[in-house]
């Protein structure tokens, strides 16, 4: 989004010795560790609420969506763009998915269409998105504030006076049943995961993401149909806020338009604690991983703190500030800007 | 490697008509509602835009700077609800005092902000989206959770919304003056043409003795006093004031308010003048589709719409060298 | 005969509007020839090099491969021709592997996936870092292929580009054309011999373009050279046959001025304005003494990995150093900064001019009153029409092309930027220290002796300067003292105005 001179493509000597030293072979280690020793803390601070299958279930639930949600923000903010519109992404998916399955408002019941005219729903929309940003070159930051407006409202005209309510018995329980031990939720946020991870490692798809990230001049000049792309990364991008919307209503059994209220920030928030740079290049899907799970944990820990929620923001925050500090701290030099 | 054909195309360092982009989509904003409601400009209605205009100006001008060093202040929205909660408990002990004290606050917070940007050397973006939380929970405790009701010493601040020339409150008067300050100092100030140097190429700049450090926590300060009036100017508008109040929501719209004032995200480029356009743009756009009778339940799109449509329009593609 | 001629122009022309970038150019490369382009800037060398790459089509006149006439419509047909053109730019992504970036770049031709390395967008790592390995080794790189570009030394990045426009060329029953657009402004002598033998390596699988400004190198490398100057080509000549001074008066049309001066024998008795003891910086430099003295022009000269980049932005307050101190006017610095620095009458002028020293998209008056110091330093405001003023000032002192204060300076040529850079640092007259880095560097014959003017006037006026050359040739001209530096340390001194003046050769032998 803001783009910093970490990475120099010129190559120049002068910023080579002057810019970001080499960092560690893997870049997610650091964020890693950091989980790593949060799961010890609360593990020592309160082993019999903390360490139990109850309370790895409830962390796994609670994942789940904001797993979705950091792929395809991750892929986005790899090529150091941003997506803001996945709160109205999420919603608009989520009406359409209710009122087009058995529910208490209409006699429409359209059953596996159902969630996938929503999952259409939202990848038109990023797609949107991802065509008024290249063909109009607004930056993502204002479009995709746009469709998330957009995306609230669509969700507010479809809600109409009340509340519609999932009445099937499998849209209802599906997403919190668990016949895997965890739930069906989460097992589709782990497989999406891993498809993830696969595409960012190994495809087109992935390396084209990363390349953009670097440098889309450089890339463009590499023969990457750079606008093209970006397109298709932003309509992954609508796909997941959709899953995350179907999903969501499905376990709340009803259609609100708040449904993903607090996603974004969250996501975001994911993202940079798990040192996916908001610059692009740099980051990637297990980083974000890393980050989903630290938020997530940090927040189970001081539920289970005893933490009054009044100051339960306020850890987030400084979380994620501690987090770019300490990521940042062994880079620090004279000249080195970072926006 | 300048071939004669790039030579041919030298261009002027500053200004050229793109500047004016902002002020024409507010006109042409302003005559689709003059079709449905001819009176909207001459009755009432530019002062109820000059009413909502005036928060999202106040925002608009602090992150005004810090986006033309090119960073961003996400917590300036949530520090106006901090502050807008701080004058309101602090009216009935410190009297006349209260507002500057809260503008002190704010400028504490936005200098926080700066410090840990600029000496760590982190991206903005994280730090301020961390602020927010911080400042959430301040405010919470400041409120003691609830809702607070301004009455002791009413008086100190409510001039600001009550105080009324011609229609328009002293807040107005004095965000346009303030406006037309940011203005002068970016245009006739060397910290002017510091901020402008260092938001089109920082590197060169702190090499040529631009104090960087200074001027980043600075502009970080600056956003803060500003957002703390906005918060002033809030509460002393409704009489009350809360943690979960109307500030959190101006947020994108102060910035949505800058970019569409033709300032680009990537720092060095616009001017404080047009931020003044830009927020009335914005504010416009629920004003407007009230005024122009259209369904409430329609109105987020219409917004969403319209935001996308005036920023396609004011952006100076020329001065920016990528778009991400 | 033209048959065996792989491409040949005839009477290539190419505006822009009212101007002419190319008027009726006609050259023609031969197979296993280095052929050397060489011209100032805006000689029209990259309008060619452009039009040899497909980028632009020619108004009129014929391209000829082997003797049949064809069209370059795009950087792709230039590629089936055979055309590889390594930029002047860096053009890897430097995230991503070396054998990635190889592929990325030869998907774009007609034969560059016949062997599936990548299905249905799934890459093959195996097919991809084979591929790649071969390549590197075809060309003598032992360069890892799986390595990401951005790890890579500055030479080594250069060879996976030179790797890259080969495998680009690489077409059945044609050779490839390799086009090098100034690849040695950024190497230094080291790796200008790693690249004389790829360029003879090269030579041998099919031919090479060889395009400078530097004269010296063109005729090292090449086998014929062709001159251009205006947009025309006014000449060409076999290397053997010719000698610098003719290439030069073809090249600016004017005769060769030997930019030395008179060496000043009573610097003995000047002030010590910088006195460097025992400077070291872990892993870059160490144990650095040296001396300037006021009005003397002290040369630092060393490959590219000697540290004495490293020491002058130390000095500057640029970089950290971590032993040793500084003495500047007798008094110790001990943790230099740039704001002091600038204050107290120090310049420094990167060698990275783009990136560290002007300020695209603000105009040439902004960018000349950047540095607030002397009268201005505290001034709270700033005065946009005196600014401009002063601007005109400078612009005919330094004759600035075009003479326009208010113009972008990123719309001026690189000897104009320089010009105003320069300019930047000399409009405050209490100038003590001038620090330059490649003050020549990239920018042409008739701005550089504009440019060494000024710096000899600085030195007249006391300045004590501390210069990095772009060539022991121009080290040797203009310097009173020479300091070696090879790893990091001092090797050696010479002091030019004892009469001693050292070869070029016996430099070199310091230097690595």
């Amino acid at each position: 989004m803001l783009h910093s001179d970490n990475l120099i493509s010129n190559g120049h000597r002068a910023l080579v010795s002057a810019g970001s030293k080499p960092g560690l072979k893997k870049e997610w280690l650091g964020p890693l560790a950091a989980l790593v020793v949060v799961v010890l803390i609360l593990s020592v601070l309160r082993p019999s609420t903390f360490l139990t299958w109850e309370n790895f279930r409830a962390i796994t639930d609670q994942a789940s969506i904001p797993f979705i949600l950091a792929m395809g923000a991750s892929f986005v903010i790899l090529m150091g763009c941003i997506d803001l519109s996945i709160e109205g992404v999420m919603a608009t998916a989520a009406l359409i998915f209710v009122l087009l399955s058995a529910n208490s408002v209409n006699s429409v019941d359209l059953g596996i269409g159902a969630p996938l005219i929503a999952l259409l729903a939202g990848t038109l929309m990023g797609l949107l998105t991802g065509v008024i940003h290249t063909v109009f070159r607004v930056p993502s930051f204002m479009v995709s504030l746009g469709t998330w407006f957009i995306g609230l409202g669509i969700a507010t005209v479809l809600f109409g006076d009340s509340i519609p309510q999932l009445s099937g018995h499998l849209t209802r329980t599906w997403a919190s049943a668990s016949p895997l031990g965890v739930s069906n939720a989460f097992v589709v946020s782990v497989v999406f995961v891993m498809v993830a991870k696969f595409v960012s490692d190994n495809t087109l798809m992935g390396r084209f993401t990363y390349a953009i990230g670097a440098d889309e001049n450089i890339a463009s000049l590499n023969a990457v149909a750079v606008n093209r792309h970006k397109v298709y990364v932003f309509a992954l991008a609508g796909f997941c806020s959709a899953l995350a919307g179907v999903i969501g209503s499905s376990r709340l059994g009803v259609g609100v338009v708040d449904l993903g209220s607090g996603q974004l920030f969250q996501t975001i928030a994911a993202a940079v604690i798990g040192g996916t740079l908001l610059s692009g290049g740099r980051g990637g899907v297990i980083n974000s991983i890393c980050g989903v799970l630290l938020v997530v944990i940090i927040n189970n820990g001081l539920i289970l703190l005893g933490v009054s929620p009044v100051f339960q923001r306020a850890v987030s925050g400084l979380v994620i500030v501690v987090a770019v500090v300490a990521t940042a701290f062994s880079q620090r030099s004279r000249l080195r800007i970072v926006k | 490697m300048n071939s004669p054909a790039d030579r041919s195309t030298a261009r002027l360092g500053s200004a050229d008509l793109k500047v004016f982009a902002p002020l024409a989509v507010l006109l042409i904003l302003l005559g689709i509602i003059s079709i449905f409601q001819p009176s909207f400009v001459s009755g009432v209605g530019l002062e109820i835009l000059a009413y909502q205009a005036i928060p999202i100006l106040l925002l608009g001008l602090g992150q005004f700077g810090v986006i033309q060093l090119g960073r961003i202040d996400l917590s300036s929205a949530t520090l106006a609800v901090l502050a807008s909660v701080s004058v309101a408990q602090l009216l009935e002990p410190l009297g006349v005092f209260a507002p500057v004290v809260t503008i002190l606050i704010g400028a504490a917070a936005g200098f926080a902000n700066g410090m840990v940007i600029s000496y760590f050397q982190v991206p903005s973006f994280a730090v301020t989206l961390g602020a927010i939380g911080v400042w959430q929970s301040l405010s919470l405790v400041i409120a003691n959770e609830t809702t607070v009701y301004v009455s002791e010493n009413r008086k100190f601040i409510d001039w600001l919304d009550s105080l009324q020339i011609c229609g328009y409150s002293a807040a107005v008067f004095i965000g346009l003056a303030l406006a037309v300050l940011a203005w002068a100092v970016t245009r006739w100030t060397r910290f002017g043409a510091f901020v402008k140097a260092m938001g089109l190429n920082e590197r060169a700049a702190a090499m040529s003795g631009v104090p960087t450090a200074v001027v980043t926590v600075a502009v970080f300060t600056i956003s803060g006093a500003f957002a703390a009036l906005a918060g002033i100017v809030l509460t002393a508008q409704q009489g009350t004031a809360s943690a979960s109040g109307l500030g959190v929501g101006l947020l994108l719209p102060s910035i949505a308010a800058t970019i569409c004032g033709g300032v680009a995200l990537t720092g060095g480029v616009g001017s404080a003048l047009n931020v003044i356009v830009g927020s009335m743009i914005i504010a416009l756009i629920p004003v407007g589709s009230s005024v122009v009778g259209v369904d409430p339940r329609y109105q987020q799109i219409v917004y969403g719409v319209v935001i996308i449509l005036a920023v396609i329009l004011t952006i100076d593609r020329t001065k920016l060298k990528f778009v991400k | 005969m033209q048959e065996t001629i792989p491409l040949s122009l005839c009477n290539v022309s190419k505006s822009f509007g009212p101007v002419r970038a190319l008027n009726n150019v006609s050259l023609s490369v031969r197979t296993h020839e280095v052929l050397g382009l060489i011209g100032e800037n805006g000689a029209g060398k990259s309008s060619l090099l452009k039009v040899l790459s497909g980028i632009y089509q020619p108004d009129s006149g014929d391209i000829l491969v082997y003797g049949q006439k064809r069209t370059f419509s795009n950087p792709a047909a230039a590629a089936s021709a055979g055309v590889g053109v390594v930029h002047q730019e860096q053009s890897l992504v430097v995230n991503l592997s070396v054998a990635e970036n190889i592929l990325m770049s030869t998907r774009a031709t007609k034969s560059g996936n016949k062997d599936c390395k990548v299905r249905f967008g799934i890459y093959n790592w195996r097919k991809i870092n084979e591929e790649a390995a071969e390549i590197l080794k075809r060309i003598g790189s032992n360069i890892n292929p799986k390595s990401k570009v951005e790890d890579l030394s500055f030479a080594d990045r250069q060879m996976v580009e030179i790797a890259k426009a080969l495998q680009i060329s690489r077409q059945p029953g044609v050779q490839p054309i390799i086009v090098l657009d100034e690849p040695t402004s950024v190497l230094e002598d080291n790796d200008i011999q790693q690249l004389e033998q790829e360029v003879r390596r090269l030579k041998e699988i099919g031919s090479v373009i060889f395009v400078s400004h530097r004269l010296d190198e063109v005729m090292k490398f090449c086998d014929r050279i062709c001159v251009m100057r205006n947009s025309e080509v006014v000449g060409e000549r076999l290397t053997s046959k010719v000698n610098a001074d003719e290439l030069f008066r073809l090249m600016t049309g004017r005769q060769a001025a030997t930019t030395s001066r008179e060496r000043n024998k009573s610097l003995r008795d000047s002030a010590v304005v910088l006195n460097l003891e025992g400077l070291g910086a872990k892993g870059k430099f160490s144990d650095i003494s040296l001396k300037v003295r006021s009005g003397e022009i002290h040369a630092l000269v060393g490959t590219n990995r000697s540290g004495r980049e490293e020491v002058c932005r130390a000095v500057f307050g640029a970089e950290e150093f971590d032993s040793g101190t500084v003495r500047y006017n007798g008094k110790v610095v001990s943790r230099p900064n740039l704001r002091e620095s600038v204050y107290g009458g120090v310049a420094y002028l990167p060698s990275e001019r783009k990136l560290e020293s002007m300020v695209a998209g603000m105009s040439v008056a902004e960018n000349l009153q950047l540095t607030h110091r002397g009268e201005r330093a505290s001034s709270i405001f700033v005065n946009p029409a005196a600014r401009r003023d002063k601007a005109k000032e400078w612009i005919s002192k330094l004759d600035i092309r075009p003479p326009i204060p208010d113009a972008d300076i990123a719309s001026l040529s690189g000897g104009n930027q320089q010009k105003v850079v320069l300019a930047k640092w000399l409009e405050d007259c209490q100038l003590s220290l001038l620090i330059l880095d490649h003050p020549t560097r990239g920018i042409d014959p008739g701005a550089r002796e504009d440019v060494s003017t000024q710096i000899f006037a600085a030195c007249e006026e006391g300045a004590a300067v501390l210069l990095i050359a772009d060539t022991l040739e121009e080290a040797i001209s203009l310097a009173d003292t020479i300091t070696v530096m090879r790893d990091g340390e001092i090797t050696a001194t010479f002091d030019l105005n004892s009469g001693a003046i050292p070869t070029h050769a016996e430099l070199v032998a310091k230097m690595i």
